[in-house]
């Protein structure tokens, strides 16, 4: 049973008229015939986390072949010295995109495509809670990868570097398009990343089969959890970064002039704090899934799985630490750089204590040597030896001797090369048979581990080497003599055993689809509850959700696997609504609080991201018109999306425990819904944090300039102090309202308010911002990026709330049902802290000239 | 979020808060702005930490006391061990912050 006792939530009265329909039902389909996939050009309108998933991952791994193609492009030019296979723009251009492809384009979208893929399966869920926000973000990934490769066709493909770093990147050095491509292209595909990140923390806090407690959650779900939650933070400051240059490209505002009192240590501050948080973000999730194996391979539960939570939580935080550690010999204070050292050398410990609950995990049995595990245990080896060069690194003083050598690309590529693409492979290897139904070859797979393990040791160890003998990274050609001619030729004969490697891999997979043997139920004999059903596991997941007691469920729980899956007892198994239903659980002890009411496919989420790609595209092409249709597509396509009859309100039985009654769509904090919100939240303070810290760090490094910047009209910045305090107000007044079930007449004059105010407060912090020239400084440009990025979250609390008066008066939302209105309180109070915030800085910063 | 989510949360986030401020306090003595002296920064730092361990070190020890009262096989174990070490790791992170302000004599070393 399960360990906390059940507490209802306190559901709606039962009404069993206007209320009482199910919108959007479709009583002529039966329950499979719900669940079902689209056919034809139709499939692009599904939202199942398992199409989406499957595309996240098809798609990640064609851009994984393309930049190793690229990589081996590198290899083939510096095989041997004084070569010219390629010039050196066009290598400057083929570094850069393998950089760029492989670390936003590759492994940030497969570790969604296995998250967006395996979390309901593994916390007994029938999707995601948010499908067409998983499958809008496939669109915004797919559109900006697109944008980003197209960048070859017009002969400006980006040649700065992964990491962009200005005053190359500026348009005084970097003319034409090519870095427009990359900071229009990557933040587009972002969208990806951070609607990954809220869909992540929600589905997993808040769909959890009932009884399955954070404590009985699978040990993946920890990593994914944290992963997200890493997300959330760690991306928004790359964003603000790319829109920063992006604005200084396009606009002329110096925020990287230093005539004008900028700094491009800005611009690398920015970078890092998304760039080493990064590291970890593809590192926790490919840990996740080790942990995840490597127990089916030795047939005993992991060790230590609350050590593992403790590492991967600590690891987490400590992530954001680490950013300086990569701009040791930017000129930075020694007592910062011992700072960031120490925190970079800290976070071997909590690296450690994971690593060892996976030895001690491979010491409880005789583990089966199957392809995974080989896999797994090619990942402890090259990981290690890259975590042991990370604490080397981490020494300032051999960081000055190495730094921009090839012992640094050594050291990077067997980190996320062991840490991300070995745990992949397994992973493939694990998981494919859930995808297609078949078992891939074990033959096949120890000759694509052997290939990859040696040739990846011959290409990688080598460079430690040539970077100990002093070979900079990121030259085109060397001379020769210098000591560096074998260990290259070795290099490049490495890269391509590795790349045969991952061909016997593809070729497998293709030779598998019809030749491989079928896969029964549960075929490697795993715990976890995504191997419930023989593969391939029907559309719904679940016909009927398991009740959970225990962490390993198809190991401790006879009943799950005695008899057919379809026939196991469970929650949801009537279906009289005839729509598409999943349990909500209370995020903590995973008990059910709620029905959650799914979306059926369709075409808003492909039609709001072309809008977006029409928009970013335009604005790339300077052809502003379009940028503006683009944008009217894209708020069409998100006005459609949320408009839609509220399923609130109505109580069901669910079919467990003797005739347990809960609601749909509970207007409660702890529904999915209002966790979205709040991780939403989270990524605008982050945005909104990483503005500020510009403005405060331009301040610090730059006081001349500061005390030159126009201050901004005090008597607007404190009636934008007042209006905001009146914004939070309002908005806390909307979200009881909605919880206390008000009359509807009562909260649209709320919802009218919250309209007005929000035009208020825009209005004054602009005129407030009207005598500060925003060319005059950089400092003056962060003033006015941060007016504008709050007049952007006012904009969306001035059409929120009206769309949601609008929906009251029209009769798509009744008493009772007030779930819009409890999100637009949160996302209110949100917006008026920042506007606080801007408010009093407005206040107090630059100086009367 | 209630007690699990707030005990494994707390510790590591005090150390984020104090990652944070030791960062702002070397950026104020050592940026161009020169906000205040090495040894203003010196003795806040030195508070704050004593400050921020100790509170740590009050929820170690109730972590490790809980430990101590749950059986080896209680549900709530797993979730236990991770809060009583992560305190541990945070109250190492801790000190590790405070190392380079302690030892080094100024902000060029």
């Amino acid at each position: 049973m399960t360990d906390t006792p059940f507490r209802a939530a306190p559901g709606p009265e039962p009404r069993r008229d206007a209320y009482d329909v199910a919108p959007k039902g479709e009583p002529e389909k039966d329950f499979e015939a719900i669940w079902a996939t689209p056919q034809g050009l139709k499939v692009l309108s599904s939202v199942s986390h398992r199409v989406v998933g499957k595309r996240f991952l098809i798609t990640g791994f064609i851009f994984f072949l393309i930049a190793g193609v690229l990589a081996l492009l590198v290899r083939l030019q510096l095989i041997v010295p004084e070569n010219t296979f390629l010039d050196s723009e066009t290598y400057n251009q083929v570094f850069t995109m393998h950089g760029t492809i492989m670390m936003f384009l590759f492994a940030i979208p497969m570790l969604e495509g296995f998250a967006v893929y395996l979390i309901p399966l593994m916390i007994g869920a029938r999707d995601l809670v948010f499908p067409r926000l998983g499958a809008f973000g496939y669109y915004c990934y797919l559109f900006g990868g697109v944008i980003v490769l197209s960048s070859f066709l017009f002969d400006a493909a980006p040649a700065g570097g992964w990491f962009m770093y200005v005053p190359l990147s500026t348009s005084q050095y970097t003319e034409g398009l090519s870095a427009d491509f990359w900071l229009i292209g990557i933040t587009l595909a972002e969208i990806a990343s951070v609607t990954a990140a809220v869909e992540i923390i929600a589905a997993i806090l808040c769909s959890r089969a009932p009884g399955m407690s954070l404590a009985k959650m699978p040990i993946l779900m920890w990593y994914l959890l944290v992963t997200a939650f890493v997300i959330a933070v760690g991306f928004p400051p790359l964003i603000i970064g790319s829109i920063l240059l992006e604005a200084e490209r396009l606009l002329g505002l110096p925020f990287f002039d230093v005539a004008a009192g900028g700094d491009p240590l800005l611009w690398q501050h920015l970078f890092w704090l998304f760039g080493h948080p990064e590291v970890y973000i593809i590192f926790l999730p490919a840990a996740g899934m080790v942990a995840t194996m490597l127990p089916v391979f030795v047939g005993k539960p992991l060790f230590g799985y609350g050590f593992a939570v403790a590492a991967v939580v600590t690891m987490g935080f400590l992530s954001f630490g680490l950013w300086a550690h990569h701009m040791f010999a930017t000129g930075l204070p020694i007592m910062s750089l011992s700072l960031f050292s120490a925190a970079s050398t800290m976070v071997a410990i909590p690296t450690g204590v994971q690593i060892f609950c996976f030895i001690a995990t491979l010491t409880l049995g005789r583990p089966r040597l199957t392809v995974p595990m080989y896999f797994i245990l090619g990942f402890l080896f090259i990981f290690v030896l890259g975590g042991l060069t990370g604490v080397m690194l981490a020494a300032v003083p051999f960081n000055f001797q190495a730094h921009d050598s090839y012992f640094v690309v050594a050291h990077l590529h067997y980190v996320l090369i062991g840490g991300f693409v070995f745990p992949m492979f397994a992973a493939l290897y694990y998981w494919v048979p859930h995808f297609t139904g078949r078992m891939m070859s074990e033959t096949l797979g120890k000759w694509a581990f052997w290939l990859m393990f040696a040739g990846f040791n011959l290409a990688f160890f080598m460079m430690h080497l040539t970077g100990l003998r002093g070979m900079p990274r990121r030259i085109a050609t060397y001379p020769e003599g210098l000591g560096w001619d074998r260990l290259n030729m070795l290099s490049t004969i490495g890269a391509f055993i590795l790349a045969a490697g991952v061909a016997v891999f593809i070729w497998d997979f293709f030779r598998h689809r019809h030749a491989g043997p079928e896969a029964g139920r549960n075929p490697w004999g795993a715990a976890t509850l995504e191997w419930l059903y023989q593969p391939v596991t029907p559309g719904y997941n679940f016909r009927a959700i398991p009740e959970i007691r225990s962490r390993e469920p198809l190991w401790d729980q006879p009943e799950l696997t005695e008899g057919p899956a379809a026939d196991i007892d469970g929650a949801l198994r009537s279906c009289p609504d005839h729509r598409r239903e999943t349990m909500g659980c209370d995020p903590v002890t995973g008990e059910p609080i709620q029905i959650l009411r799914l979306p059926h496919p369709t075409w808003f989420p492909l039609i709001s991201a072309f809008g977006l790609a029409v928009l970013f595209a335009a604005t790339l092409a300077s052809l502003y018109w379009l940028s503006a249709v683009g944008a009217v597509i894209a708020l069409a396509g998100f006005t459609g999306w949320v408009w839609e009859p509220s399923d609130s309100a109505v109580v069901r039985d669910i079919g467990i425990r003797d005739g347990l009654e809960l609601p749909v769509n509970v207007v409660d904090r702890r529904s999915h819904l209002h966790v979205g919100t709040v991780a939403t939240i989270l990524i605008m303070f982050a945005l909104f944090a990483s503005l500020l810290f510009a403005g405060l760090y331009l301040w610090n490094t730059q006081p001349d300039f500061a005390r030159a910047t126009e201050r901004p009209a005090r008597i607007f910045a404190l009636l934008a102090f007042g209006f905001s305090v009146v914004m939070f107000a309002l908005s806390w007044m909307n979200g009881r309202a909605a919880i206390r079930r008000a009359a509807s007449a009562m909260i649209v004059v709320l919802n009218l308010l919250l309209a007005i105010i929000a035009l208020a407060m825009g209005a004054t912090l602009g005129l407030a911002l009207l005598p500060v020239d925003p060319w005059s400084t950089a400092f003056a440009a962060v003033g006015w990026a941060l007016g504008a990025f709050v007049a952007a979250h006012l904009a969306v609390v001035l059409y929120w709330s009206l769309f949601n008066g609008v929906r009251k008066i029209t009769g798509a939302q009744l008493v009772g049902q007030g779930l819009p209105d409890l999100l637009l309180g949160a996302f209110g109070k949100a917006t008026a802290t920042m506007g606080v915030v801007t408010a009093i800085a407005f206040l107090f910063a630059g100086a009367p000239q | 979020m209630n007690a699990p989510m707030l005990h494994i949360a707390r510790p590591i986030t005090l150390w984020a808060l104090h990652f944070i401020a030791i960062y702002a306090l070397i950026s104020g003595a050592c940026a161009p702005r020169a906000l205040f002296d090495v040894e203003i920064m010196r003795a806040v730092s030195a508070i704050l930490t004593l400050a921020f361990v100790l509170v740590t070190l009050a929820w170690l020890i109730i972590g490790l006391r809980t430990l101590r009262r749950l059986a080896d096989d209680a549900p709530e174990r797993p979730l236990a061990v991770a809060v009583a070490w992560i305190a541990a790791i945070s109250l190492l992170a801790l000190l590790a912050n405070l190392w380079p302000v302690a030892f080094l004599s100024g902000c060029t070393g």
